[in-house]
């Protein structure tokens, strides 16, 4: 069974898209209604006033005024919420520069490994080409080049899939990361 | 011309209590739970209208540290009060007649 606060916070926040006053004015009146009853009736007024949800509905039905939602300007714009921003707001900067530096970290090592695949393929394939002169010179010079090369082209390869696949996945991360930072944004709007 | 059907039992039940006095709305409560079967009801829809509509005002007054929030009828009340008076009591009349009871 829920208690008075819970009571007196569902019909706040079924209230929220009133003007105000109106809320205020509604509050007002079942935490009077609550305090005459006395502190012990708490659960005998809350038996008896019934679902809070029944009564915002109630409330609503004979309102004739225009509602407009409310909610979003009334969470962000709360002075205690703009205070809280403000105070912290070197903290965030902080952060923020942390989250920033430590991706751009990730990304150039991210660079860094597809520049070495590249390398290793485009000098293993060269290296693969050019053995082709060894031959005249020197047989098992030109295998030791050839097969240098090709596992340098193959490694080199292999660190481009590698990388090619890790940078598709921290994307991916990303992507769901910032979808669910947003969708949580718009909940609360 | 009968028009008791399109007013509101409670409006009338809760003018009529303030006709009497002044008073704030757990009393307002107390005193329809023991006259009808309202347990369910809650008044503060009704008064909040009725206050919006003229018929009553409001007032606060302290009392043992906490505030209590009167309600007051209003002349416009009293006249709509009589209003619903006469429509109820026609209301009854061919209500009585339909189902045959006492006159």
């Amino acid at each position: 069974m829920m208690n008075k606060t819970e009571f007196m916070n569902r019909l706040k926040r079924g209230l929220d898209d009133f003007p105000r006053e109106e809320q205020e004015n509604a509050l007002k009146y079942y935490v009077e209604y609550f305090q005459e009853a006395g502190e012990d009736k708490e659960d005998e007024v809350i038996q008896e006033l019934g679902d809070p949800a029944q009564i915002v509905a109630d409330i609503r039905k004979n309102y004739d005024g225009k509602l407009e939602p409310r909610r979003h300007q009334s969470k962000w714009l709360d002075p205690w919420v703009i205070l809280l921003i403000i105070l912290a707001s070197p903290f965030i900067l902080t952060l923020a520069l942390l989250v920033f530096s430590l991706l751009l970290t990730i990304w150039s090592l991210i660079l860094s490994l597809g520049i070495v695949a590249v390398c290793f393929a485009f000098v293993g394939i060269l290296m693969v080409v050019c053995s082709v002169f060894a031959i005249p010179t020197s047989v098992p010079t030109f295998f030791f080049i050839f097969g240098t090369g090709l596992c340098m082209a193959v490694l080199g390869f292999f660190i481009g899939e590698l990388t090619w696949y890790i940078s598709k996945k921290l994307a991916e991360l990303l992507g769901a990361g910032m979808n669910k930072w947003l969708k949580r944004g718009n909940v609360h709007a | 011309m009968n028009n008791w059907l399109s007013s509101n039992a409670l409006d009338v039940c809760v003018l009529s209590l303030l006709e009497q006095e002044d008073t704030y709305g757990y009393v307002v409560t107390q005193k329809l739970k023991e006259k009808l079967d309202v347990s369910e009801s809650t008044l503060y829809p009704v008064l909040r209208r009725l206050e919006k509509n003229g018929y009553l005002g409001t007032y606060d007054k302290s009392f043992q540290g906490r505030n209590r929030r009167y309600y007051t009828i209003t002349k416009t009340g009293i006249t709509e009060l009589k209003t619903m008076r006469e429509a109820w009591g026609s209301y009854k009349k061919q209500m009585d007649a339909i189902l045959g009871g006492k006159k």
